[in-house]
């Protein structure tokens, strides 16, 4: 009896979930109580929804980032946004893999409100696919149509799918032609070299595979050992998957298509196959070491924070706290600043990544928010001028003033800020700290400036920024097409790779690994990459002509 | 008796190479512990090997400035607690009925529970379970999927068959119900087994984050661990993330910070040895058959 | 016996009374057994029906069993995969370091706290030797590294023991991956896993050894004969659910000490598994390889209890 007891247990358990799957509206239809009379009627597109309902209402929002730290409400820009509109805020925080939360959401219907989300996540693409997600466009249409005001034309543009629908509104989104004009291009990629050991060294051109070589030898010679300091030559950010790959590539000015607009091989460029020659050459002579691919972030950040490597391709903005650190300690001419680092045969100036229209992370509204209207209203009103300055600047009078007609923060917040940024975070909440939905086009005008320290490095990145670059941002197929799926063994592959090319012992054993792999990326479908990463840039093309 | 013999080559050969060990094992918890402790100003330097040049408690406040560390501490004790009873008395319950010889279906039942501890769903069917079940978000979601492990039943089984069946037949012959024998006769028989799962167990449950980050959105049913680990969450960044909190000039956890977390997570259950190990010494179960 | 039966064969029927009423008599043990089934079935069971999704291209928002049949695709893709091969002989060859050596020293462990006659110092050994365990491997693997790094403190410790003449970077060496691996599980695990094989000493009979002093019998007799034989029973189910594992790798552990340089010899199959399907969210594929190597680990179970049954005449599992 007991044993048919269990089987029919079991037997309903079984019925029960496998009928569980969760039932999202697969179509983008538009929210309820879709009346096209209201939106013709009732709605005047010159007034933002926000300020005609300040209602209280408590909404969710997923940031996913594990490690942010902020909450809302305790800072001075949280309550005063809250009060301004109505809308409380909770925010929520993935603990492990931001993915597999959202997946877990996804599946049990418990999705947040608002959710931002970097593309890198592959749950990205689920969350407006498989129709958990509402398109922006429906309900900017039917309840806020003040919406399209407070974003950029091109932005939208750039984010709208395929189906016509815009899903989510990104942060930090750099149009070309904003990057020009404002000289801001968010361009990270520097070679850094310690300025005083640099100095010493006479200041050699790195440049050339020559240059390059005989200054690691006069390292060797002379300043193995700097200021009490064991000097580890030569670091690549991100090792052999990053920092060797695309960034040196950038250096050397590779295009990404050729003449004729097809994709071009980045891998076999002459020049980039050259400098990994150049590498293996210095490897062999002992010049550098491999450690940049096995060192942890905790070794990596000690080094940095003593001033132990000599240069390094690295984007700068991860050595703000290390500069800090150097130029405070008993040697301040030991920080890293930007110098021209390797360049292609025919000296062409490198292309340096810009920020692009793709932005960082991206907000959605999600289909399990009860008050969708309140939730764009919410997006609109942080989106425009009068949201980005309460969030970045605050209270006019109390944490920034009008001097000249051009707002920026009071002194006081300022140096708050530059000595205690958490006190500064949390009771303030201002500049960076709700960074969610900046846009960095208007904010960089009230940003205060720089310490020496840091625009000796990024003045140099801004300098060679290639401005127009930010089409061929993201091209890799991502998620678990075919095209991606092979995408993505070939780049694991060649991180494997770059390490055996670097250790070889001979120019013969390279070009026999680089045979190898050639023919291993072959057989992986690199033909799909390929066609896939055609299209895509076609698409954008297409879409700027 | 042995103890009268006096020491000879053999008895330093062990002690030098448990010594040894001990070094070696006592070496890392050292430098956490000192590490733990160092200044802000050293530690951006690098861990110090023996003894940092400034001491300072900053990571601790760090720690202890979570507001919900208090209720981590209470969920994870009261978890522990709960968990690791049920499991033990659940577990061997189970394995002393599957080891008495004559059991109609044993083979069966073995079967059964041996594939559960090679196949299991993933995490997604386990969510929804979870969920239907009225676990998700709630305290049992701690204790009930964790009563019973293949792995436990056949260790508590392979000790009780060294329990003598005379112990067993006698109590039977004066009328004993199954589980009265299980309860009163092989139950305070096997001390250093129901130690040694009941401190896997403990250690487990003490341990265990992921539970903690799946299953429950309640803050305040989070257990400690989870909380810790949420504080050192870029651990398990990727490197794309980790360039976008860098890119935002955000703070990484400093390796003291991590240290201090580890502390604090772990030294009360490591306190919990010595008491086990009351249970883990000779003539217990020998004392009892004689008695 | 089986040709007695059948000689016998007696009727279905009367068979299946006969099973009831010993069921009946049983009934007290039986009614133990059972909440244990209940639970599998309800905790263990239910979610199983969730592999099924191996054999399809599953997507979230799609009800379970409507989701696109592809029979046995996902095996194909990854039973032709090079690196799924390269994976299975990391994880073979770590675990036969594992279980062989690695399986030995916990025992030895024991061995020699059981020998110690000072009462203290056995407690403290066993206390510290336990410590480690309570490192995740997300802070023990930091610290392995940077003290394998080309300043820390092994090169230092070989430099000036004469073992090499300048710094090696360890980790950067696909052939000593395997090595770096065992060697830091098993300081990390030794004490703890000794625990069990200590639980098995208590219930040995101290007059046994009495006895065998009487005899004349040396301590490594004594060790040998009754320490090792009374606890064998515990070593052998042991040894064969380590067997069964042999598929397995502590992913944590080869998640925080590989690198691109290394990672030749340090992807073992969980690692395979992470960064071929979770990472890009194939839900479908790293399912099926799971599936794939439960099977195996099953089939392996079950293979090295046959072989007990044949060899010892005893079932040990």
């Amino acid at each position: 009896m007991k044993r048919y007891l269990a089987i029919l247990l079991v037997l309903c358990s079984l019925l029960s979930l496998a009928a569980c799957g969760t039932e999202p509206a697969v179509t983008s239809d538009a929210p309820e109580a879709t009346d096209a009379a209201v939106t013709d009627s009732g709605l005047d597109p010159n007034t933002p929804a926000w300020t005609t309902d300040t209602s209280a209402i408590e909404l969710e929002w997923f940031v996913g980032a594990s490690w942010y730290p902020y909450t809302w409400g305790d800072s001075l820009s949280t309550q005063n946004i809250t009060e301004k509109t109505g809308v409380d805020i909770e925010i929520i925080t993935p603990t492990g893999d931001v993915s597999e939360e959202l997946n877990l959401m996804m599946i049990s219907g418990t999705l947040p409100d608002l959710i931002t989300l970097g593309s890198w996540e592959n749950c990205f693409s689920t969350l407006y696919e498989q129709g958990y997600t509402w398109a922006l466009n429906e309900l900017a249409d039917q309840y806020d149509p003040y919406f399209y005001n407070v974003v950029d034309s091109s932005v939208v543009a750039w984010h709208t799918k395929s189906d016509g629908n815009l899903y989510c509104v990104p942060n930090d989104a750099y149009g070309a032609e904003q990057m020009a004009e404002t000289g801001m291009t968010a361009a990270v990629q520097t070679f850094l070299v310690r300025k005083d050991l640099y100095e010493d060294m006479g200041s050699p051109d790195m440049s050339t595979p020559e240059g390059f070589l005989e200054a690691l030898r006069l390292l060797k010679s002379d300043f193995s050992t700097y200021k009490g300091e064991t000097i580890t030559p030569f670091y690549a950010q991100g090792g052999s998957g990053y920092g060797l790959t695309d960034y040196l590539q950038n250096f050397l000015a590779v295009p990404y298509e050729d003449e004729d607009g097809n994709i071009y091989d980045r891998v076999t460029d002459p020049d980039y196959i050259e400098w990994l020659k150049v590498l293996r050459q210095a490897y062999e002579e002992g010049l550098i070491g491999i450690d940049y691919l096995v060192d942890s972030d905790d070794q990596v950040t000690e080094k940095s924070n003593n001033g132990r490597y000599f240069c390094m391709l690295r984007e700068w903005s991860g050595m703000q706290e290390a500069n800090g650190i150097l130029a405070n300690s008993e040697n301040p001419d030991s920080y890293y600043i930007a110098i021209d680092g390797p360049a292609n045969s025919d000296g062409d100036a490198p292309l340096i990544f810009p920020g692009s229209l793709d932005g960082w992370m991206c907000t959605f509204i999600s289909k399990d928010c009860e008050n969708p209207e309140r939730a764009i209203a919410f997006l609109t009103y942080m989106l425009s001028e009068e949201g980005q300055m309460d969030m970045f600047l605050g209270v006019e009078g109390e944490t920034y003033e009008v001097v000249d007609g051009v707002p920026q923060l009071t002194d006081e917040m300022i140096d708050l800020m530059n000595n205690d940024a958490e006190t500064f975070a949390t009771q303030y909440g201002l500049v960076d700290t709700y960074w969610m939905l900046r846009n960095s086009v208007i904010v960089d005008q009230w940003r205060p400036e720089s310490p020496y320290y840091i625009t000796e490095m990024s003045d140099w990145a801004d300098e060679n920024a290639y401005v127009d670059g930010g089409i061929y941002n993201n091209l890799e197929p991502t998620g678990d097409s075919d095209a991606a799926v092979a995408a993505t063994r070939i780049d694991q592959r060649w991180q494997e790779v770059v390490p055996e090319l670097i250790t070889a012992e001979s120019e013969e054993e390279f070009d026999s690994i680089l045979e190898a792999f050639l023919a291993d990326r072959d057989s992986y479908g690199y033909d799909l990459v390929v066609e896939y990463e055609q299209e895509l840039l076609d698409a954008r093309k297409a879409l700027f002509d | 008796m042995r103890t009268h013999t006096k020491k000879t080559a053999f008895d330093y050969i062990i002690i030098v190479i448990l010594l040894a060990v001990c070094f070696a094992c006592i070496y890392p918890m050292w430098y956490i512990g000192v590490n733990s402790f160092a200044a802000p100003e050293v530690a951006n330097r690098g861990a110090s090997a023996w003894w940092p040049s400034a001491l300072s408690l900053d990571a601790y406040k760090v720690v202890f400035e979570n507001e919900y560390i208090l209720s981590g501490f209470k969920i994870t004790i009261l978890r522990t607690v709960v968990a690791t009873i049920t499991h033990v008395l659940f577990t061997s319950m189970v394995a002393y009925a599957m080891s008495r010889p004559g059991l109609i279906g044993k083979k069966v039942y073995m079967k059964i529970a041996m594939i559960t501890m090679f196949f299991n769903g993933g995490l997604i069917p386990n969510f929804i379970l979870m969920i239907k079940l009225g676990l998700y978000d709630s305290f049992w979601v701690y204790i009930l999927p964790g009563m019973f492990t293949f792995y436990n039943m056949v260790i508590f089984m392979s000790f009780f068959r060294t329990i003598p069946e005379s112990l067993i037949e006698s109590a039977r012959l004066d009328g004993a119900s199954e589980f009265r024998i299980y309860w009163s006769i092989v139950l305070p028989n096997s001390r250093p087994v129901i130690a040694t799962i009941g401190l896997f167990t403990a250690v487990y449950h003490w341990n265990d984050y992921y539970q903690g980050i799946v299953y429950v959105r309640d803050k305040a049913l989070e257990p400690l661990q989870t909380i810790l680990y949420k504080l050192l969450a870029e651990t398990s960044m990727t490197s794309a993330q980790q360039q976008a909190m860098l890119a935002l000039g955000g703070e990484t956890t400093s390796a003291t910070v991590k240290f201090a977390a580890m502390v604090v997570g772990s030294l009360p259950i490591i306190c919990l040895y010595p008491f086990i190990q009351k249970h883990l010494v000779k003539g217990v179960m020998l004392g009892a058959i004689k008695g | 016996m089986r040709t007695q039966e059948a000689r016998i064969k007696p009727r279905l029927s009367e068979r299946l009374s006969r099973t009831g009423k010993e069921f009946w008599k049983q009934r007290q043990l039986q009614a133990m057994v059972w909440p244990g089934i209940i639970w599998m079935a309800v905790f263990s069971y239910i979610p199983l029906v969730f592999l099924y999704i191996a054999f399809t291209d599953y997507r979230i928002s799609v009800p379970l069993f409507e989701n696109d049949f592809v029979g046995l695709k996902h095996f194909i893709a990854f039973l032709t995969d090079d690196r799924f091969w390269r994976a299975v002989y990391n994880t073979l060859g770590l675990s036969l370091l594992r279980i062989t050596i690695g399986f030995c020293i916990p025992i030895i462990l024991a061995l020699l706290l059981n020998e110690l006659r000072c009462e203290r110092f056995k407690k403290i050994v066993q206390t510290v030797s336990y410590l480690p365990h309570f490192i995740s491997w997300a802070i023990f693997g930091g610290i392995l590294l940077s003290w394998m790094s080309e300043s820390g403190i092994f090169n230092q410790l070989a430099i000036s023991l004469g073992l090499q003449d300048k710094a090696i970077l360890y980790n950067g060496d696909p052939d000593n991956f395997w090595m770096i691996a065992f060697l830091s599980d098993t300081l990390k695990e030794m004490g703890w896993n000794a625990i069990i094989y200590l639980a098995a000493i208590t219930s040995i009979d101290p007059e046994l050894y009495e006895a065998a002093e009487l005899d004349g019998a040396g301590r490594f007799q004594r060790m040998w004969h009754i320490t090792i034989q009374c606890i064998r029973p515990t070593i052998a189910l042991l040894f064969i659910l380590a067997v069964s594992g042999c598929l397995s790798s502590n992913f944590d552990q080869v998640f925080f000490l590989s690198n691109s340089a290394n990672m030749s010899r340090s992807e073992t199959l969980d690692l395979y598994i992470y960064n071929m399907g979770i990472v890009s969210g194939r839900f479908s594929f790293s399912t099926a390889v799971l599936f794939f190597r439960s099977i195996i680990s099953y089939a392996l179970l079950r293979l090295c209890n046959f072989t007990s049954v044949k060899l010892t005449g005893e079932s040990i599992i």
